[in-house]
């Protein structure tokens, strides 16, 4: 596991790469350090992570303007920073956590927990998904979306309008910034419960969920008895 | 601009109104019966004066005043006197002269044992007591034996010009009526000296405002304008005196006129203040060369200098400027005054006091505002104060301290101590200055080598600083200095773990100047930069202590960062970056 630390402040930056290092052990094969957004967003470019720590105010240069962009991206991001009070904008972003300035271990460690289990969800979900297409961000309404596959390790976004959006964030990962009425309902589907108007029982345990556009999607045995109960 | 029209000044404006209208009314009985069939005859013969000798060959018009010459003229009391109410004439002439009621001898307004060209004084008004048996209903021939008469007024009609007057009525009335007004108008006239010397001494002790001196002028010349105008009624000056006192008069109305668009022009800022003076004066001098009379004469003078006025005034309104409408509503009321009334002087006195007195409510309101706007600044001094303070309380640099402390004590407890104790100092440094308008550089060097380092142990960076020819005691504003190192930090980041701050100050015969010079690589950037509220601090600190007289310049240079302030010690109306 990849780990990228953004922070201006060297002291604090190393705070947290020997905390994390310690928390998680042996699952972190690589950390680094870059102190400014340039650096970074070269960095990344050029290397593949799988968590950004960032912090938000730069030597006075604003994180928000770029968060949209890192959030499009594959990996989950946490954010560490001062400024308490953009936390729930943060969130909105689509951001797995917020840490406040100063921070203990313990709050550090409970933010990795989040992230290691894939059923907790971030405290605050996001309302907007960015997504990154020909080079540019877009940001797709969470209301918009009708239901979400899986598409290797990516996901894709099927749209109420019918139009299709890749996410380069896997079903997993997006599952832990979504509001909690998308619910996993398969392996490879994951549905806003409000959009299901009826499930279909078919011979052999086969169930199918038929969605608000006449839409069909599959249901997986073993998340059947969990949606029956939500559902009704 | 807050824009109010009070209840205060509408209040005044009808209860002027109101005065105004019930004195025009007042003013309508005539208490006195005037001269009719006026007629003269060059040379001298006491029999002119029976009322039996026919006047029907003598002159109407009066060209000449040189010699001895008589005038008869006819007074009709319509309604019959009260009994016990002896009847009484008055005489107004810049003459010496003996007066003659049916025949009889009433008096003269000279010493009779003197000659004409040896008499010293001739009052130019003369009251006579008309005998019980002579003051009944009906006509009575009057005759005026003058043996020397001064003619200011070169008029064909003698007695109806500025300069003489004839009456004839109840004698208390002639002797009392005009010393009960003078009373009234002198209590008007004192307040308006208090308000003059009021305003004079604010202008002297406090306030320069031209604007002050000029209302204050405006105040005394009204007063002097009164009490010349009402002086007739109680000293009993020589005749010749007369002209200089109409002389007087008509200097003071002038300089009234032309003050107060000037007072207008200071009060409700207007560009063109001579252009307009110049189009007055050049309106008003057709008046004084062609009209005739004194009064006509200051009666436009007014008119126009109260026409501009109120051009000035709707041009103030129109900017919505505080305590246009009030200035408004004294115009207005001395329109109503010079319409309504006929009496000059009621005219003058009423049409000019309300307009003072809506002045003085004008400028009442500004010094209400000039008031507020000074509690304003006191206010945003604090906010200065609090500006500095949150900055550095501010989450941004108070939470990464502490974080980065929790970081230190957990590796190196010592260092973590030390960390406390700085960053301590440093706020205590921050909360003793900060409250200060100007400290001395001493002071200010202390602070930024606690913040530095703060920021060194936060950073792991070796930031110092030197300082090159600085006065230690020289006074500058709090946190200047300071939150230019911090630009600095923002805008470069070290070499090699090793920034450098160099100060230098230079001064001479007509500024300060110091400049402060951040050594390390530029930053670069991708995201928007947060705040500017650094350099909004530094310029609203010296714009506080030294009004319009500094500069500040902050920008890249090769290897770092430059930030400059001057401070000059003159206004240069610079105040700028």
């Amino acid at each position: 596991m990849k780990i990228l630390i953004v922070e201006d402040e060297a002291k604090i930056a190393q705070y947290i790469e020997k905390v994390t290092t310690a928390i998680l052990g042996d699952k972190v094969t690589a950390t680094k350090i870059i102190p400014d957004l340039v650096s970074a967003l070269y960095y990344l470019d050029t290397h593949t992570i799988d968590l950004l720590l960032l912090d938000l105010n730069l030597n006075g240069e604003d994180g928000f303007g770029i968060l949209q962009e890192l959030v499009a991206t594959s990996f989950h991001t946490i954010i560490i920073s001062a400024n308490k009070h953009r936390a729930i904008e943060a969130f909105e972003h689509g951001v797995l956590d917020f840490i406040p300035k100063p921070f203990t271990k313990e709050r550090l460690q409970k933010a990795f927990e989040r992230w290691n289990l894939s059923e907790k969800r971030a405290p605050h979900p996001t309302k907007k998904l960015a997504i990154r297409s020909k080079g540019k961000i877009k940001l797709v309404d969470i209301n918009e979306v009708l239901y979400i596959k899986a598409a290797n390790v990516y996901a894709t976004l099927h749209l109420k309008n019918g139009e299709q959006e890749l996410h380069d964030k896997s079903l997993d990962k997006l599952q832990m910034i979504l509001p909690p009425e998308f619910i996993r309902i398969h392996k490879s589907y994951m549905v806003d419960i409000h959009q299901i108007k009826n499930i279909l029982i078919h011979q052999g345990s086969k169930y199918e969920a038929v969605l608000g556009n006449e839409v069909i999607i599959p249901i997986g045995r073993t998340y059947y008895k969990q949606l029956k109960e939500q559902w009704n | 601009m807050n824009y109010r029209f009070s209840y205060l000044s509408l209040g005044m404006f009808v209860a002027g109104v109101v005065i105004i209208t019930l004195l025009s009314t007042l003013n309508q009985a005539p208490a006195t019966y005037k001269a009719t069939e006026v007629r003269f005859c060059y040379g001298d013969s006491l029999e002119w004066k029976n009322p039996t000798y026919s006047t029907a060959h003598w002159q109407r018009n009066f060209y000449d005043s040189s010699g001895v010459f008589w005038i008869r003229l006819v007074v009709n009391i319509a309604q019959k006197p009260q009994r016990f109410e002896p009847q009484g004439i008055t005489v107004d002439f810049t003459g010496v002269y003996e007066v003659y009621w049916d025949g009889q001898l009433l008096g003269r307004n000279y010493n009779p044992r003197k000659t004409t060209r040896t008499v010293q004084y001739a009052p130019l008004h003369g009251l006579f007591l008309i005998p019980d048996s002579l003051g009944k209903a009906g006509r009575h021939e009057v005759a005026l034996r003058v043996r020397y008469f001064k003619n200011y007024g070169k008029s064909p009609h003698l007695l109806e010009s500025d300069y003489t007057d004839l009456n004839v009525g109840n004698y208390l009335a002639l002797a009392q009526d005009n010393l009960i007004s003078t009373a009234y108008v002198h209590i008007i006239a004192g307040v308006f000296l208090v308000i003059g010397l009021y305003y004079f001494f604010i202008f002297i002790v406090s306030n320069r405002h031209l604007r002050f001196l000029l209302f204050a002028i405006i105040c005394m010349s009204f007063f002097a304008l009164l009490i010349v105008e009402h002086l007739r009624f109680y000293y009993y000056y020589h005749f010749t005196f007369h002209y200089t006192r109409l002389v007087i008069i008509a200097l003071l109305t002038l300089s009234i006129s032309v003050l107060l668009p000037l007072f207008f022009m200071h009060r409700f800022p207007f560009k063109y203040k001579l252009r307009v003076i110049g189009a007055m004066l050049a309106m008003i001098l057709p008046i004084w060369i062609f009209a005739q009379g004194i009064d006509p004469k200051t009666s436009y003078t007014m008119l126009v200098s109260f026409g501009v006025s109120l051009f000035l005034v709707l041009r103030a309104m129109q900017q919505r400027i505080e305590g246009s409408a009030e200035a408004l509503l004294g115009i207005v009321v001395f329109f109503i005054a010079f319409v309504w009334l006929d009496n000059y002087d009621l005219k003058l006195f009423l049409g000019f006091g309300f307009l003072i007195i809506f002045m003085l409510l004008s400028l009442s309101i500004q010094m209400r505002k000039q008031r507020q706007e000074y509690e304003a600044s006191l206010v945003h001094s604090s906010r200065l104060e609090l500006e500095i303070l949150k900055k550095n309380i501010q989450p941004h640099f108070l939470m990464n301290s502490l974080t980065s402390i929790i970081a230190w004590i957990d590796d190196d407890p010592a260092v973590g101590t030390r960390f406390i104790a700085a960053l301590a100092e440093e706020l205590e440094i921050l909360i003793d200055v900060s409250s200060k308008k100007l400290i001395p550089l001493q002071r200010e060097v202390e602070l930024c080598e606690s913040y530095l380092e703060v920021m060194s142990l936060r950073k792991e960076v070796n930031y110092t600083l030197y300082t090159v020819g600085v006065k230690p005691d020289d006074l500058i504003p709090p946190a200047l200095i300071h939150t230019a190192i911090e630009n600095g930090i923002t805008h470069n980041h070290d070499k090699d773990g090793k920034m450098a701050f160099y100060l230098s100050f230079a001064q001479n015969r007509y500024q300060r100047h110091y400049t402060l010079m951040s050594v390390g690589v530029h930053r670069k950037t991708v995201a928007k930069k947060t705040g500017g509220t650094g350099l909004k601090y530094m310029e609203a600190r010296l714009q506080e202590s030294f009004p319009n007289r500094w500069q500040l310049l902050s920008k890249p240079i090769e290897g770092g960062w430059q930030t400059e302030f001057f401070i000059y010690n003159r206004e240069t109306g610079v105040g700028s970056r």
